[in-house]
């Protein structure tokens, strides 16, 4: 007779909690980057969210993805913050289901960013050389179009359309 | 910049890092929890000495302030109260030393309510 597969989930406490935040904070300051548009906002919105996330620590499901749960809790901190400013325009459910894509089915950070480098390895010459002289080495656009003797209008056009085959490229690995 | 656009733009300023973790948001996070978890105690239970404290040191404060402007009203009073009251007056049930303490209860309740 077989016997029966027990899973084991580990129990959430305060060291598990910060290992998961350890292991998603960069993916989660990105969503939020995308959310409100500023890198310093993003990170007190991630730091207010955590903190949102572990004062209602019983409601998670320990065997739902951590991820998508604290994606959830900064969506909706960045309501309340839309609510507060109003003058931020809030994205439409359409664009937040696209902003979730890339990060479906990641059990954290290092996967995802081991997708990304695998989706970068995949983008044609131009514009991973357009990526890499902008990302890799820190360059404006100014400079990088310098550098590679085009116009920076176009080379933006080409930036562009790379984060987008990438952002594609990331999806469809879901 | 769209939204997409902007979240592919910050993953791939971290993948330029190295993916190295934020240690400092990661200590600010730290050091949120902690300040929750110091909040966790139920509010009744900070609250609840700090009211007592001030309740008796509010009482405390308020008889010896008052004391010295109630002794001519209790003198009084202990005057009419000293003086024999005629038998009819007095109820056979309630014993002296009760009513004289609600008598002045009754006067300083009184001399409470004009004052404030």
């Amino acid at each position: 007779m077989q016997a029966a597969t027990v899973i084991e989930f580990p129990v959430m406490d305060r060291k598990r909690f910060t290992d998961l935040i350890r292991g998603h904070h960069l993916g989660l300051v990105a969503y939020a980057t995308a959310l409100v548009k500023s890198e310093a906002a993003a990170r007190d919105l991630v730091q207010d969210s955590c903190v949102a996330a572990w004062q209602s620590l019983g409601k998670f499901d320990v065997s739902r993805d951590f991820g998508t749960w604290m994606r959830g809790i900064v969506r909706n901190k960045w309501r309340e913050h839309c609510r507060k400013y109003k003058r931020e325009v809030a994205l439409d459910e359409e664009t937040l289901s696209r902003l979730e894509q890339p990060f479906e089915d990641s059990p954290d950070d290092s996967d995802l960013f081991a997708r990304l480098a695998e989706c970068r390895s995949k983008l044609p010459e131009p514009m991973a050389v357009v990526v890499r002289v902008i990302y890799d080495e820190g360059r404006t656009s100014d400079e990088a179009a310098e550098i590679l003797e085009t116009k920076a209008p176009a080379l933006r056009k080409r930036l562009e359309r790379a984060r987008e085959v990438l952002r594609l490229c990331l999806s469809r690995n879901n | 910049m769209k939204a997409e656009d902007q979240l592919m733009d910050a993953l791939l300023k971290e993948h330029a890092r190295k993916r190295e973790a934020d240690e400092a948001l990661l200590a600010g996070i730290e050091a949120a929890l902690d300040g929750e978890e110091v909040q966790k105690t139920p509010k009744w239970k900070r609250v609840m000495p700090l009211s007592i404290a001030a309740l008796l040191a509010m009482t405390a404060g308020g008889v010896l302030m008052r004391q010295k402007d109630f002794a001519p009203a209790l003198a009084v009073n202990d005057e009419l109260e000293s003086r024999p009251m005629r038998p009819e007056a007095r109820s056979p049930r309630v014993p002296r030393s009760l009513h004289r303490v609600v008598m002045k209860w009754l006067l300083l309740c009184r001399l409470w309510k004009r004052e404030w």
